[in-house]
C-alpha cells in the first residue's frame, strides 16, 4: 500500500469555477435589472406626478363645464316657468299701448275697444292694468260712472302704478294739469327709503324729458329733498359705497398660471401676488365699460308720444311682484354661464344684482343699481348716464378704498423655495429644499444654490461611496467559508477557495457599482446646477415681470378717478 | 351718552382715556373732520421736511403740522408716514406727532415700531404721498391733492 491514492480534481475544479464565473454574471444581471426598475421607477414617479397634475386640472375644468350646462338648463327652465305663469300678462300690456295707438289713429271702433277690455278684465284676475283698460275704454265712450268704477278698482289693486300710469296717459293725451294732479298724488304715497321699484319710470322720465318742464322741475326737486335727507344717513351712504365697491370687485380679471409658471411653482406667496393683479387688473375694465357708457349716444325719439309709449311700457312690464323670486333665480343663472363656471365670482355677481330686484328700495340705492344694470329696471343709457354722474361721490370713495385695500397687500419681495419636485436631478440627488428672497442679490443666491447642491452631491457620493465596512458581511461570511473548507481537508480547500472567490468577486461587483454611481453623480453636478439656476433665473424674471404688470394696472386708479370726476352732466 | 361737549372733552373721549365706550356722536364728528381734504400747506409742508436740512427749521415745520391736526380735531395722531428720499438704504420715514417731534428714518430691512407698519405698503405706492396714522390704529393715506382715502 505505498501507493497515495492520486484523486483527480480537476474536472470538480473547473466545474466550481464554471459555477462561479455562472453565479457572477447571474450576479451582475440581476443587478443591471435592478437599477434599471430602479430608473424606471423614477421615471415613473415624474410621470405619475404629471398625470396627477393633469387630472386634477381636467376634473376642475370639467366641473366648471357641468356647472354652465346646469345653469343653461335652469335658466331654459325658469323662463319657460315665467312664461307660462305670467305670460298672459304679456297680452293685457300689449294691449294697454295698443289702445292708446289705436285713439290716436282712430280706426277701431269702441264697442271693440270696450269688449276686448272687459274680456281682459275677466280672464287676468287681480291685475291691476286690466281695470286700467277698462277706464280708458269707458272714457274713449264717455262713460263716467264706469270709468270712476274702474280707476278705483285700478287704485285699490295698485296705487302707486295706477296713479304712475294715468299721469303718462293723461300726459300722453295731453291733459297737462290732470297729469300733474296724478304725479303729485304718486309722489305723496313715496317713501324716499322704501320706494316701489317702478319708481325707476321716473327716472328715465327725467333722462326723456317724458313729463315736460312742470312734471321735469317736480321731479328733480322731490329726488333733491330725498337725496339731502338720505346721505345724512351714514348708513346709507356707507352702503352705496360698498356696492360700487363691489362692482369694481366684479370687474376683476382672470391670471392665468400658465403665464407665470416659474414664479406659481416657485414661490409659496404666489396665491396672494395673484390676487392682487387680478384686484388691480379691476380698474382698466371697469374704465371700459364706462367709457362705453359715457360714449354712447341714445337716440331719443322725436315725437312726445312715441317715448310715453316707451315709459308705458317700462311700467306695465317690468315691475309686477309676483315676478321677482323668479327673476332673481335667473339673475344666478346667468352669472354662472357669464363667468364660465366659476362659482365663486358667479355668487359675487349675483349678490350685487339681486339687490337691485328687491321688493323695495331706497332712493339712493335704486339710482345705484341703475347706473351699474339699467336692464334691471328695464330703463335706459341716458338714465345710466344720469346715475353715474349723481353717484360720483361715492364711486371715488369706492375706488380709493378698493384701491388702497390691494395696495397693502402687495409684497415687496416674494420668497423663491426650489424643492425635489423642480428637476429630477434634485429627487435623485437628494437636494432637499432650498429657500432664499428675491430681496437677495443675484450673485449672492446663485452662490448659495450652487453650495447648496455641492453639498447635496457630497452627501450623496459619501452615501454611496465603497467603503469596506459595507462589505463586512461578505468578508465574515468569507472568512467563514475559508475556515470551514479548511476543516475538511482536502475537498474542503476547494471550498475554501471558492468562498474566497465567491465573496471576491461580490465585493468587487459592490466596488464597481459604487465608483458608478459616483461617477454619474459626478457628471450630473453641473448639469442639476444648470437646471436650478435656470429654475431660480425664471422665477427671479417672472417675478419682475409681475411687478411690471403691477405698476401698470395699479397706475390706471388715476385713469378711473379721472374718468369719474369729469363725467358729463 | 353726552350730547354737548366740550373740544378738550372730546380729545380725551376718542383716546378713549375716560372708560371704554366712545361717544356715538364725536365718533361720526370725528369720521366726518378726518373726511376734509387736507390743506395743500399741509400737504407742502410735509413734502418740505424731507428736503430741510437744518434741524431748527425741521422742529418748526413739524409743529406746525401738529397744529394743524389739533386744531382740526380729527382725533389723536400718532404721526405721519412717508417714503424718504433720501436714497438707500432709506426707503421711509415716520414723523412722530405724539409730542415727541422726532423724524426716524427707516431701512427696507427695519421694521417700523407698531401701527407704523400697516403704513409700509402704502408708502411705497405712487399713489400717497403721506400717511396719517391715528392712536385709534386708523390707517389713512393722503393723496397728493390732499384727499384722504378713507
Amino acid at each position: 500500500m505505498a501507493d497515495s491514492v492520486r484523486i483527480d480534481l480537476s474536472p470538480i475544479v473547473r466545474e466550481i469555477n464554471g459555477l462561479a464565473n455562472r453565479l457572477g454574471s447571474q450576479i451582475s444581471d440581476v443587478d443591471y435589472k435592478v437599477g434599471a426598475v430602479s430608473s424606471d421607477l423614477q421615471s415613473t414617479h415624474a410621470e405619475l406626478l404629471q398625470l396627477k397634475g393633469d387630472f386634477e386640472e381636467f376634473v376642475r375644468s370639467n366641473e366648471r363645464q357641468r356647472r354652465v350646462q346646469l345653469a343653461e338648463t335652469r335658466l331654459g327652465t325658469l323662463k319657460a316657468d315665467l312664461e307660462r305663469e305670467y305670460g298672459h300678462y304679456g297680452v293685457v300690456r300689449r294691449t294697454s299701448v295698443g289702445m292708446l295707438q289705436a285713439f290716436d289713429v282712430g280706426n277701431v271702433r269702441n264697442k271693440t275697444v270696450h269688449e276686448i277690455s272687459e274680456e281682459l278684465m275677466i280672464q287676468t284676475p287681480k291685475y291691476w292694468l286690466a281695470p286700467a283698460l277698462v277706464a280708458l275704454a269707458a272714457w274713449s265712450k264717455d262713460d263716467e260712472a264706469l270709468a270712476t268704477k274702474s280707476v278705483e278698482a285700478a287704485f285699490s289693486r295698485d296705487p302707486k302704478k295706477t296713479s304712475l300710469f294715468f299721469a303718462l296717459v293723461l300726459r300722453r293725451q295731453a291733459r297737462l294739469a290732470e297729469a300733474s294732479r296724478w304725479l303729485n298724488h304718486y309722489f305723496l304715497s313715496l317713501d324716499p327709503r322704501s320706494l316701489t321699484r317702478e319708481f325707476a319710470v321716473l327716472l328715465e322720465a327725467t333722462a326723456q324729458n317724458g313729463f315736460g318742464p312742470e312734471g321735469r322741475q317736480l321731479v328733480l326737486e322731490r329726488l333733491e329733498e330725498w337725496r339731502e335727507i338720505l346721505r345724512d344717513e351714514p348708513e346709507i351712504v356707507t352702503a352705496q359705497v360698498q356696492k360700487w365697491r363691489g362692482e369694481l370687485h366684479n370687474h376683476r380679471g382672470s391670471v392665468d398660471d400658465s403665464n407665470f409658471t416659474f414664479l406659481a411653482h416657485g414661490s409659496p406667496q404666489w396665491p396672494q401676488v395673484k390676487d392682487v393683479l387680478e384686484h388691480a387688473s379691476a380698474h382698466q375694465f371697469t374704465i371700459d365699460k364706462y367709457t362705453s357708457v359715457r360714449d354712447t349716444v341714445a337716440t331719443l325719439s322725436s315725437s312726445v308720444a312715441d317715448r310715453l309709449d316707451d315709459l308705458l311700457e317700462i311700467l306695465v312690464g317690468e315691475f309686477d311682484v309676483e315676478e321677482l323670486p323668479l327673476r332673481r333665480e335667473v339673475i344666478y343663472q346667468e352669472a354662472i354661464i357669464e363667468h364660465d363656471g366659476d362659482a365663486a365670482r358667479a355668487t359675487q355677481q349675483a349678490e350685487l344684482d339681486v339687490a337691485a330686484l328687491d321688493e323695495t328700495i331706497d332712493a339712493l340705492s335704486l339710482q345705484t343699481h341703475t347706473a351699474f344694470r339699467p336692464d334691471l329696471f328695464g330703463v335706459s343709457i341716458n338714465t345710466q348716464k344720469i346715475a353715474v354722474g349723481a353717484s360720483a361721490e361715492d364711486f371715488t370713495a369706492a375706488v380709493g378704498q378698493f384701491a388702497r385695500d390691494y395696495r397693502g397687500r402687495w409684497p415687496d419681495a416674494v420668497d423663491i423655495v426650489l424643492d425635489e419636485s423642480h428637476s429630477s436631478y434634485a429627487s435623485t440627488y437628494g437636494f432637499g429644499r432650498w429657500s432664499t428672497s428675491t430681496s437677495v442679490p443675484q450673485d449672492q443666491a446663485e452662490a448659495n444654490l450652487r453650495a447648496h447642491w455641492d453639498a447635496a452631491v457630497q452627501r450623496y457620493i459619501d452615501a454611496q461611496a465603497f467603503t469596506w465596512q459595507k462589505v463586512i458581511p461578505q468578508i465574515i461570511a468569507g472568512v467563514a467559508g475559508f475556515v470551514l473548507g479548511f476543516l475538511i481537508l482536502p475537498v474542503g480547500l476547494i471550498i475554501s477557495l471558492a468562498a474566497v472567490a465567491i465573496v471576491g468577486f461580490l465585493i468587487y461587483q459592490k466596488k464597481q457599482k459604487a465608483d458608478a454611481a459616483v461617477a454619474d453623480a459626478e457628471a450630473a453636478r453641473e448639469k442639476a446646477k444648470v437646471i436650478s439656476l435656470d429654475a431660480y433665473r425664471g422665477v427671479s424674471a417672472e417675478w419682475v415681470d409681475a411687478r411690471i404688470v403691477y405698476d401698470e394696472e395699479d397706475a390706471k386708479e388715476a385713469d378711473l378717478l379721472q374718468l369719474v370726476e369729469g363725467w358729463p352732466h | 351718552m353726552r350730547r354737548v361737549v366740550r373740544s378738550s372733552d372730546q380729545h380725551q373721549v376718542s383716546t378713549g382715556h375716560q372708560g371704554r365706550t366712545v361717544d356715538q356722536a364725536s365718533a361720526r364728528h370725528l369720521d366726518r373732520n378726518r373726511r376734509v381734504t387736507r390743506t395743500a400747506d399741509l400737504v407742502e409742508s410735509v413734502q418740505r421736511l424731507d428736503t430741510t436740512t437744518d434741524p431748527a427749521m425741521a422742529q418748526a415745520i413739524l409743529r406746525w403740522i401738529q397744529d394743524e391736526y389739533d386744531s382740526r380735531q380729527g382725533g389723536v395722531i400718532l404721526g405721519l408716514f412717508s417714503r424718504c428720499y433720501l436714497g438707500a438704504p432709506y426707503v421711509d420715514h415716520r414723523l412722530d406727532l405724539s409730542g415727541g417731534l422726532i423724524l426716524e428714518h427707516f431701512t427696507g430691512a427695519e421694521t417700523p415700531p407698531g401701527p407704523f407698519q400697516a403704513a409700509r405698503p402704502f408708502a411705497r405706492s405712487d399713489a400717497y404721498t403721506f400717511i396719517e396714522v391715528y392712536d385709534d390704529g386708523t390707517v389713512i393715506p393722503v393723496r397728493a391733492d390732499g384727499r384722504p382715502v378713507i
